[in-house]
């Protein structure tokens, strides 16, 4: 019976959490299990939940009042205040909006919203780059950042958009049956251990999870929860932009390089759909002849770095394991 | 937080990279800036090595004994800032440059010494950077206090970071026109952005401490009983809930270059504290279960401090095996799933074929 009280308790608590919108199975699951053994966990979500919520609230536009969107719905409005919509920023500004605005990390599912394709494209390998050519690592151009909840939509289309929210039905039927039993079972059955044992008393466990299951059913209230992240589509297309770029180890055979000394360079590559325009060859040291090179910056870097580029007419077996890639930009690192 | 990521490279590099000649700036290609000239197509292409005025270290003396000492190194590019701290023999030098302070203030990657919320493989975070508040909307309460900082702090700040500040105005401004252009069904009011992040961790633990302090005084008249079961429990209920406190320290080191030595030395002094208290949650668990487990059987039980230490030991186990499994596991979910499905599919088509037969 006692068994029972605590682990129902614990288990229903656990069902009432909330994931962040786009979370995959891997972070919900370790969610969960910090839940089930350190339950101030489970409120984090939801107080962030709320949080958004209250500042859509007060600063939201229209003004404040009873209206549409004050308790969770299917519209846009909605999952902007829930955290489920993102934009795409460009990389330069990324600065102004760290720590301010959340980001949406890789391992986060994101969506287009008018498509419902996925953001985050096909991956490259290493075997896709050209020989010699090391990646390191891969950033995006345009990161997807969380729109803050005071967001104002201005098109009627967008007004008009639904995203509905994960049904919420349940938890909140579990979270109410295990606030009201567990108050019923502690105040008849366990109050004498309580009274007598004071602090002692085991059966004051079951007090953190029921309030954070009541916290969630809260949040759950007014604020809706989504499976993904839903990203606006930027105007000019992002898919003509190349969203990705990898940064690549210094291709020279012996590179002196030292940290903090001699500085050495790696190569900044930018992911493209299309066969890319520029290849590099390492056998090919003529510097002067750059016939499919027609972008200066990138003749410098490449010439400094000893390599030249060729042209696709003349660099069919490299563009095998280039395609993916439009060009090569030198950088430096120390 | 967003991260950079690693491809699955054995280590990253002999050395770690850092953008210095800036031809990406985030939106597109800049023509290379090449000793102060900008080269065009038929620009002549020069062997010569990359220019470094841009790259600059600073080092500077935090401690010294006379025999040895702790200086802060930093090391500066265009769009790269590291920061490090260092231990050496002698008396070390003073930096006494005080524009050195300044820069790398406008950079777009941060890495410091100890990764808070950076990526572990690349260690490169994206860089927070200051909004002057000609461009912030904020509560009464929070300009005077910022006020009264300006103006405690005016004799130690420089003009150059007027400019800077002022050069970030510039940028929110053109990040508002970029906005504008590119997302003209929606509207987002920049001066309106929050201070930080991840408060709503904070409140949690706060909200819980409070409620249940509350609760407890209620129920129990704050009663103690067995002193050391009520203790750990104490340790279980409240553990959490405290570590929640060191945001605020960590807060000042995740996006933003940390140059106070006791901020440094508190983020290392409440990562110990952190190890305590979860040792002391893994305690408290020991002893709830064992208080359980008595009141189940309707008996005591007094373990020796070993079997106290063995429980305790195996409930952090547990933690970590689930930790370590579900994130190995994860990555394989999906895999897992349809290969499951499909053994399942075939154990079944083979369980009918031969009942068939």
């Amino acid at each position: 019976m006692w068994i029972a009280f605590l682990v129902t308790n614990i288990l229903a608590h656990a069902a009432t959490i909330r994931p962040s919108a786009g979370s995959n199975t891997g972070s919900t699951v370790r969610r969960v299990i910090a839940t089930i053994f350190i339950p101030v966990t489970a409120g984090d979500s939801a107080f962030r939940a709320l949080g958004r919520w209250l500042v859509w609230f007060y600063r939201g536009v229209p003004p404040p009042g009873f209206r549409q969107g004050l308790l969770r719905d299917d519209s846009l409005q909605a999952a902007a205040t829930s955290g489920a919509v993102a934009i795409c920023i460009p990389f330069q500004f990324a600065p102004l909006l760290a720590g301010r605005w959340e980001l949406v990390e890789g391992d986060r599912m994101a969506v287009w919203l008018d498509d419902t394709t996925y953001f985050w494209g096909a991956t490259a390998t290493a075997q896709d780059f050209p020989k010699g050519l090391k990646p390191l690592g891969r950033f995006p151009r345009y990161i997807p950042f969380v729109l803050p909840p005071n967001v104002q939509l201005l098109s009627p289309k967008l007004e008009k958009t639904k995203i509905p929210p994960e049904s919420s039905a349940l938890s909140s039927i579990i979270a109410i049956v295990q606030i009201v039993l567990s108050i019923r079972d502690l105040y008849n059955n366990y109050r004498s251990s309580v009274v007598v044992k004071g602090l002692s008393s085991p059966y004051l466990v079951v007090i953190p999870y029921f309030l954070m299951s009541f916290v969630n059913f809260v949040a759950c209230i007014f604020v809706g929860s989504y499976r993904r992240v839903s990203v606006l589509r930027m105007k000019d297309d992002i898919k003509e932009n190349f969203n990705e770029l990898y940064i690549v180890d210094c291709p020279r055979e012996k590179c002196s390089g030292k940290k903090n000394s001699e500085r050495h360079q790696v190569v900044l590559a930018i992911r493209n759909e299309r066969p890319p325009d520029v290849l590099i060859s390492r056998q090919d040291k003529n510097v002067d002849k750059l016939p499919g090179c027609n972008v200066p910056w990138l003749r410098l870097a490449l010439s400094k770095i000893g390599i030249s580029a060729t042209g696709r007419s003349k660099v069919d077996v490299a563009s095998q394991q280039s395609r993916m890639f439009e060009g090569f930009a030198l950088l430096s690192i120390y | 937080m967003w991260r950079v990521s690693n491809l699955g490279c054995s280590k990253v590099s002999p050395c770690s990279p850092s953008i210095n000649n800036i031809e990406f700036n985030g939106v597109g290609w800049n023509p290379v800036m090449f000793e102060g000239a900008v080269l065009t197509e038929s620009a002549p292409i020069s062997a010569e090595p990359v220019p470094s005025h841009e790259y600059s270290i600073s080092s500077t003396r935090i401690f010294t004994t006379g025999l040895f000492h702790f200086r802060r190194k930093q090391s500066f590019t265009a769009v790269c800032h590291h920061l490090q701290w260092a231990f050496g023999f002698g008396c070390g030098q003073k930096d006494t440059n005080p524009t050195n302070k300044l820069k790398g203030r406008r950079a777009i990657f941060l890495k410091q010494f100890f990764i808070t919320n950076q990526d572990w493989r690349l260690y490169w975070g994206i860089m927070q950077r200051q909004i002057p508040v000609s461009h912030r909307e904020e509560h009464s309460l929070f300009r005077f206090l910022r006020n009264a900082k300006r103006k405690v702090l005016r004799a130690t700040t420089f003009k150059e970071d007027d400019e800077i500040l002022l050069r970030n105005g510039q940028d929110m401004d053109e990040l508002q026109v970029w906005l504008d252009e590119q997302y003209p069904d929606i509207k987002v009011n920049l001066r309106h952005m929050p201070h930080q992040l991840g408060s709503s961790y904070l409140f949690s633990g706060i909200f819980l401490q409070l409620v249940i302090t509350v609760f407890l005084g209620a129920l129990t008249r704050f009663k103690l009983g067995e002193a050391s079961y009520a203790g750990w429990f104490l340790v279980w209920i409240y553990g959490g809930p405290f570590l929640r406190w060191k945001w605020f320290n960590d807060e000042t080191l995740h996006q933003k270059p940390c140059l106070s030595a006791p901020t440094w030395l508190f983020f290392g002094i409440s990562g110990v504290l952190t190890v305590a208290v979860a040792a002391g949650v893994c305690g408290g668990i020991a002893v709830i279960c064992v208080n359980l487990m008595a009141a189940i059987c309707d008996t005591t039980f007094t373990p020796s401090a070993g079997v106290w230490i063995l429980i305790g030991v195996s409930i952090a186990a547990v933690f970590a095996i689930i930790g370590f499994g579900v994130t190995f596991f994860s990555k394989f979910a999906g895999e897992c799933t349809i290969l499951v499905f499909l053994t399942i599919v075939e154990f079944v088509e083979k369980c009918l074929s031969s009942s068939d037969d």
